[in-house]
């Protein structure tokens, strides 16, 4: 009697949880897959009370068919892996150095502070930092005689200056990480190789790396999630041009779904972009737990 | 700080003017009309004496005939919301209508309203929307034809500029929105360094011709090649700062087809005596991809190699900010903002530069067989309608026809005044082009006013067919991938247009895009 009581209780603290849920995360998320399967285009003039028509998989067989998604989807992994390099090479170095540091503390505030910045707001910074004639940064190159780098208005350059404003708001954010991996590390392994004459290389490599291995799958999950999703700053700073340069999948989706106003392809796009973030997270947590 | 000072300052002058006439709507509209800079100072007490009295000499006045009625406008946030909230009160003290004003970001209007108008009963009376998606909304909003022939229902209909009333407002034969804000383009150039006598001479020297504003492309591509120069060498008697760029287009993904349109139109035009068209009328073939669109974008291109190195990633801003703010293009194709902050000028980049000074002028056209072949496109840009199944249809086009009428509209389209803050309306009516007020306001913005008679007169309409953003963007993306070199030739990225624009076509139903494109070309008078 008292086992059943408490288990009612027990939902009843639950319940208003799971429904918030089920409001915000399962309904549209049915409702989306639900658009996924139908032409819903908001062109089509509908009669009162009629629905869109249901097209079956039509618009996931369309997405096979579209090299602009192809080329996207390309695109989206190159901007995901190089912007992954950089950012865990950069921010695992710069924890590194930090770690070395005795007096710390105020650095470490002042280097996580782009991760704070709003992506819209990177994404005007971007522009006034990489702007070919007036931007600090070509100037800063020209006086190493470096001369009118196109960056976001050059098609060769527009995706690596996506890759670089991402690297330089995120890059903190994995120093951050790295830098609480090492504090948290256990100081006696570190010291009895030291004592084994590990020097600081290969004290690196086989010593630091695989015990901050969990903490970095963690960083880069956490990253590639938000990479696969990124869409502010590519609005902002290139809208994905010139031409298709720096139009990553996400753009796409959202060109197709609030421009060309065709809600079912980009819902469908929408889908396989999830699809494609759960064998990711799925490959990622599995490497986690081994 | 300004703006209220203003205000106590209008309602000092509303207020003498209710006691000393008595009447009401008179009181309501000197408080709300006359600009603050125009009145005399007072001070704080008074001020509040004379908001009394507004009041109480609103109540004693006649029946206001919508009293009670409460009208809901979906408007474009930010600045352009300015205005409806400003005028709310002057359209409660005459009609009593409350204005509920609801504003949503601009890229949110076309899906926002839509879903709104859609709705049974709607979600608004009023809603502001781009004229370029009358395709998508004419069946629900309300034909203007009949309001407007009622007594006193004429919102001033032959006061708005030609253009306008046939691109934007005009559809399929009958009125569906009246402008609000009157979006077109000008060629903006340095008068400075066009009227400097040493450029004149090498100029006439070097082409065998006189340095004249271009009328066609040609002449632009000349000039602008004479005019482009690099830091160290010689400009207006002077040594150039900075490198110096005879031309500069707007070409950011996104909005870069405007810029190629402005060369398409007069070439499309020339090449069918004087028939301008996206399309074949009877077959809704697409006309992008022939060769005269070809030669179009191979100018543009020309035009590319004149400007600076970033102008593939020139959106507004950036354009704006190397033309006026850095002073380092000669000629450009922008909105009317450049005439109306024609003062914000920077001097050329020389060691000793001339006054700087503005010159406006229509955009370049085509010359063939001694016919000039020049046009303006009309923007589509923010228009108002009343939404169909409105429960109060009057209400809503009287305050339509208040906020775009010519006493309200003209203190929107002075913007920003000490009384009306930026409201980012550009000028369509007559009236506001020749006021007296305006000009003698805003002295700097006289050449514009002047170039705007002549360039609405030509005008040319903007794609707005269902589809329409579409059909635009992959334009764009065309044009834009063959500036930047993914496509080598521009003969292969318009047929690549074109098949895309056949595509659009088929899936939208060619039938009925083929009615809705000879409505778009049914215009009134």
């Amino acid at each position: 009697m008292v086992k059943t009581s408490n288990r009612l209780y027990a939902w009843a603290l639950i319940l208003p949880t799971i429904l918030v849920l089920i409001v915000v995360v399962v309904y549209p998320l049915i409702y989306s897959l639900n658009v996924a399967f139908r032409n819903a285009d908001l062109r089509i003039r509908l009669n009162p009370g009629e629905e869109y028509p249901f097209i079956g998989l039509d618009n996931f067989l369309r997405i096979l068919d579209d090299s602009r998604f192809h080329d996207a989807l390309l695109r989206t992994a190159y901007y995901v892996g190089l912007g992954l390099a950089i950012q865990l090479s950069a921010g695992l170095g710069v924890a590194l150095l930090l770690f070395n540091l005795t007096k710390r503390r105020a650095l470490v505030t002042a280097l996580i502070l782009p991760s704070m910045v709003i992506p819209v707001a990177v994404g005007w910074t971007g522009r006034l930092l990489f702007h070919p004639t007036a931007g600090p940064v070509n100037y800063i190159l020209s006086l190493f005689g470096v001369e009118g780098i196109g960056w976001v208005n050059s098609a060769q350059y527009s995706l690596l200056t996506l890759i670089l404003i991402d690297s330089w708001q995120w890059t903190p954010f994995i120093m951050l990480i790295s830098y609480a991996g090492l504090l948290s590390l256990p100081q006696e392994v570190v010291e009895s190789a030291k004592v084994d004459g590990a020097g600081g290389f290969r004290l690196f490599i086989h010593i630091i790396l695989p015990l901050l291995k969990p903490v970095l799958l963690v960083a880069i999950l956490i990253r590639v999630l938000e990479m696969l999703r990124a869409f502010d700053v590519v609005y902002v700073l290139t809208y994905g041009g010139p031409g298709t340069s720096s139009e990553i999948v996400t753009f796409y989706a959202f060109i197709a779904g609030f421009r060309y106003f065709e809600l079912g392809y980009s819902a469908a796009m929408g889908w396989i972009i999830v699809i494609l973030l759960s064998i990711i997270l799925t490959l990622l947590v599995r490497v986690i737990r081994a | 700080m300004s703006e209220k000072k203003g205000t106590s300052r209008r309602e000092f002058l509303a207020g003498v003017g209710g006691a000393v006439a008595g009447l009401a709507v008179g009181a309501a509209v000197g408080w709300s009309l006359k600009p603050a800079e125009m009145a005399p100072p007072e001070v704080r007490t008074e001020t509040v004496v004379q908001t009394q009295t507004v009041t109480q000499t609103v109540t004693a006045g006649p029946p206001r005939p919508f009293e009670g009625v409460k009208i809901t406008a979906l408007v474009h946030s930010g600045h352009q919301a300015v205005p409806w909230k400003k005028w709310s009160q002057v359209i409660k003290d005459r009609w009593g209508i409350e204005l509920e004003v609801v504003e949503t970001p601009p890229e949110d209007i076309y899906s926002k309203a839509l879903l709104g108008i859609q709705a049974s009963p709607p979600e608004y009376d009023i809603i502001q929307w781009n004229s370029a998606w009358i395709g998508d909304f004419e069946p629900f909003i309300q034909p203007l034809d009949e309001f407007m022939s009622k007594p006193e229902g004429d919102p001033g209909w032959g006061d708005i500029i030609s253009g306008y009333r046939n691109f934007q407002n005009t559809w399929g034969g009958k009125v569906y929105s009246l402008t609000l804000d009157g979006d077109t383009f000008f060629l903006y150039y340095r008068k400075d360094l066009f009227d400097h006598p040493e450029e004149r001479d090498n100029f006439k020297s070097q082409y065998g011709r006189e340095l004249t504003v271009p009328r066609t492309w040609e002449e632009a591509l000349e000039v602008a090649e004479f005019f482009t120069r690099k830091k160290g060498e010689k400009l207006a008697g002077s040594t150039l700062t900075k490198d110096f760029f005879g031309i500069a287009d707007q070409l950011r993904r996104g909005r870069s087809y405007y810029w190629y349109l402005f060369r398409y139109v007069p070439y499309i035009a020339a090449a069918r005596n004087g028939q301008g068209d996206y399309f074949d009328r009877d077959t809704m073939e697409p006309l992008i991809n022939t060769d005269a669109a070809v030669e179009a974008l191979e100018v543009l291109k020309r035009s590319k190699d004149l400007a600076p190195p970033g102008v593939l990633g020139f959106e507004w801003d950036e354009l704006f900010t190397a033309a006026m703010k850095e002073g380092i293009i000669g000629m450009w194709i922008h909105w009317p903002d450049e005439g109306k902050r024609s003062d914000e000028l920077a001097p050329l980049p020389v060691e000793n530069p001339p006054k700087p000074q503005l010159g406006v002028a229509m955009i370049p056209g085509v010359e063939k067989d001694g016919k000039l072949y020049q046009y303006t496109i009309v923007d589509a840009a923010w228009v108002v309608s009343v939404v169909k199944g409105s429960k109060n249809p009057e209400a809503a086009y009287t305050v339509i026809k208040f906020i775009t009428g010519p006493e309200a509209s003209l203190e929107n389209v002075m913007a920003p005044t000490d009384f009306m803050p930026d409201t980012g309306h550009d000028p369509y009516r007559y009236s506001h082009i020749h006021s007296y007020r305006f000009r003698k306001l805003k002295p700097h913005a006289v050449p514009l006013l002047d170039a705007y008679a002549e360039a609405l007169e030509k005008g040319f309409p903007l794609l707005k067919i269902p589809g329409a953003f579409e059909y635009l963007d992959k334009l764009d993306l065309g044009i834009s991938k063959y500036l930047a070199g993914e496509i080598m030739s521009a003969k292969e990225a318009l047929d690549g247009v074109a098949k895309e624009w056949e595509q659009i076509t088929d899936k939208l139903g060619r039938d009925k895009q083929k009615e809705f494109y000879r409505k778009m070309w049914e215009l009134i008078g």
